[in-house]
């Protein structure tokens, strides 16, 4: 859409008066022994160029539990809460700042699932707010693969505003490339001017793409070989009944930790519960891996098993979703792959069969 | 911009309330308000126990009777049971109509056979009532419905009204050991008598519902028969919390059954993993 060359200062700059004018700012950000998606106060509390945090940014659109509708029983008659329906205005403006590309990436799968008909008003009425301002990767982490399901460390997919950093070349301090992808994007630099390089030369789409080729090779022996797993998915279907399901789904505990730190798992669970006075019906992250996630009331289960609980897992990130929406339901973060107790690896997984 | 909360359902009272058997129940509601939706014969709901949850069944009354909504549950767990608990004059939630329906139009001219076993003859329940009500658009129709005893035999008085009915022949079975001193009807598996009946497979259309087991062998049985997969109609059931295709747990290859289903063609059926 639009693109130059600014600052890094003035993009802080920018990005604090952002912060003094209402609006949330997320960042990635180390905790304690973990790293998350952190609201920050203040500049001086962003760490540019982190790791990727080990938990995404989806609990910020699909929070691990949020209440949908919430009730009182009286005689006869049920009192439900007005409040919970589509209120755009109602949610604060929310940026997400730094995140890296694969997380941004994750956007489009989850506006997939939640922002077709009908639509999940408690996810919209958070994605309208948010701003994604995207950052070129520059701290890949061994189980990556973002190449190999059709991104990269510079893939604007997901973001409304896309940074890069230059090869600094001066003193003068670092550079970055900025590049506005959406109409979102576009909102945000009109509304908080971001003061552009004073000579804001015109930069030529053959430059753009010279500088991200460039980052892209300078980081990309760092992750796993590219193979293509957007392609061929026929044959991983073809293959529901291979032997090696077995070899591979066995081990697996049914903990559930990789459908809750993957980025793009939306599966989810609706429970009545109650609290203080009021019940409530809350979605709540569920996980295919889990024994009673099928389990009919008969008793019936139709995925018995973690072998078949494992393969749900990889033929609906590699071949359901991508028939369907032509993209994977995987962004290659490799957080799965990190987290599993028994190491199993996504990516050898699903290079099986290529 | 309107949008509606895809969550919460309307509140229905219950009207009427009749034990179809010791453990099935059919509940009769209408809506309090002017919420009332339009549905097909096939479709299902949401129905919300306030307080304990949700659980989805079929619509068991046809459209074309839609000055109420009906559904037959079979007390299984923590919502059935309750569910059991709703008097006359109690409220419940209901959200929906969900899912796909059967095909009616392309059923018109033709034979139907309605095969239905256990609780299963709740979601031919809306269908028949459909075609009995358009009577004149369809050919002969056969109800074949089994049951595991005597007792747990479903809508044994609509059975009746629905024989009497020209061009509608009934057929009931028990399994062996199901039958009681003064049972009149068949003894036998579902599929085995449908076997016995040799049906005409030309052009007819099979209807068919119930445990995973009868659907097992009545496929195998309708293909011998020559019946083409296409003609073969069921609705498959798998646990689901939303009811529109995203809480992701009914989902069956590249299909959500609460979405692309729950109806199927034979046909259809076959392209899946077997995961239902």
């Amino acid at each position: 859409m639009k693109a130059f060359i600014v600052e890094e200062k003035n993009i802080l700059n920018w990005l604090s008066k952002l912060l003094q004018s209402n609006i949330k700012v997320y960042v990635p950000k180390n905790v304690e022994d973990y790293s998350s998606y952190e609201q920050i106060e203040q500049i001086e509390d962003l760490v540019l160029h982190q790791k990727r945090p080990e938990f995404s940014f989806k609990n910020i659109l699909f929070p691990q539990t949020e209440s949908v509708l919430e009730y009182t029983i009286e005689k006869n008659w049920v009192k439900t809460n007005p409040d919970l329906n589509y209120n755009s205005t109602s949610e604060e403006k929310t940026i997400i700042f730094g995140a890296p590309p694969c997380d941004c990436a994750s956007i489009i799968a989850l506006n997939h699932v939640f922002l077709s008909e009908p639509i999940d008003i408690f996810y919209k009425s958070k994605f309208d707010n948010v701003y994604i301002i995207g950052l070129a990767c520059t701290n890949p982490e061994p189980e990556c693969f973002c190449t190999s399901v059709g991104s990269s460390m510079t893939s604007t997919k997901g973001s409304d505003i896309f940074l890069t950093p230059l090869s600094s070349k001066s003193n003068s301090g670092k550079e970055y490339l900025v590049e506005v992808i959406t109409t979102k994007g576009m909102e945000l630099l009109k509304d908080y001017e971001l003061q552009v390089q004073k000579s804001n030369k015109k930069i030529t789409k053959n430059a753009i793409e010279e500088i991200k080729r460039k980052h892209d090779s300078k980081y990309e022996s760092q992750i796993l070989p590219k193979k293509d797993f957007t392609q061929n998915n026929q044959t991983l279907s073809e293959n529901f009944y291979s032997k090696d399901w077995e070899e591979i789904g066995i081990t697996c505990f049914g903990c559930g930790v990789c459908a809750y730190v993957c980025p793009t798992c939306t599966c989810y669970d609706l429970v009545d519960e109650y609290e203080s006075g009021c019940f409530r019906r809350c979605k709540n992250w569920d996980s295919c891996g889990f024994a009673n996630f099928t389990l009919h009331a008969s008793g019936h289960n139709p995925r018995p098993t973690q072998i078949e609980r494992y393969r749900q897992r990889i033929l609906h990130k590699f071949t359901y979703f991508t028939e369907q929406v032509g993209m994977t339901m995987c962004v290659g973060c490799g957080r799965c792959t990190k987290f599993c107790p028994v190491h199993k690896d996504i990516y050898e997984v699903r290079s099986r069969w290529i | 911009m309107d949008l509606k909360n895809p969550y919460a359902p309307e509140l229905y009272s219950v009207i009427d309330l009749k034990d179809e058997t010791s453990d099935v129940r059919t509940l009769r509601l209408k809506p309090l308000n002017d919420s009332s939706f339009q549905w097909h014969a096939g479709q299902f709901a949401q129905f919300t126990v306030f307080g304990t949850g949700e659980c989805p069944f079929t619509i068991a009354n046809s459209p074309t009777r839609s000055e109420y909504l009906e559904c037959s549950f079979k007390l299984m767990g923590k919502v059935t049971t309750a569910l059991r608990e709703v008097e006359i004059g109690n409220v419940i939630g209901v959200r929906g109509p969900y899912g796909n329906w059967f095909d009616t139009d392309s059923w018109k001219g033709r034979d139907l056979y309605f095969v239905g076993g256990g609780i299963g003859m709740a979601a031919l329940r809306s269908p028949l009532q459909y075609v009995l009500d358009n009577r004149n658009d369809y050919g002969e129709i056969l109800i074949l419905n089994g049951a595991r005893t005597v007792s747990d035999l479903v809508y044994v008085n609509e059975m009746k009204e629905w024989e009497n009915i020209p061009g509608v022949k009934l057929i009931r079975t028990v399994d062996p050991g199901g039958e009681t001193m003064d049972w009149d009807g068949e003894i036998g598996l579902v599929p085995n008598l449908f076997e016995k009946l040799s049906p005409k497979a030309n052009g007819s259309i099979v209807i068919t519902c119930g445990p995973p087991i009868m659907i097992h062998y009545m496929l195998i049985t309708l293909d011998k028969l020559g019946f083409k997969k296409s003609n073969i109609v069921t609705t498959l059931e798998n646990k689901m919390k939303c009811g529109f295709g995203k809480c992701g747990r009914c989902n069956v290859g590249p299909i959500y059954v609460c979405k692309e289903g729950p109806v199927f063609t034979a046909e259809q059926l076959e392209k899946l993993p077997k995961e239902f």
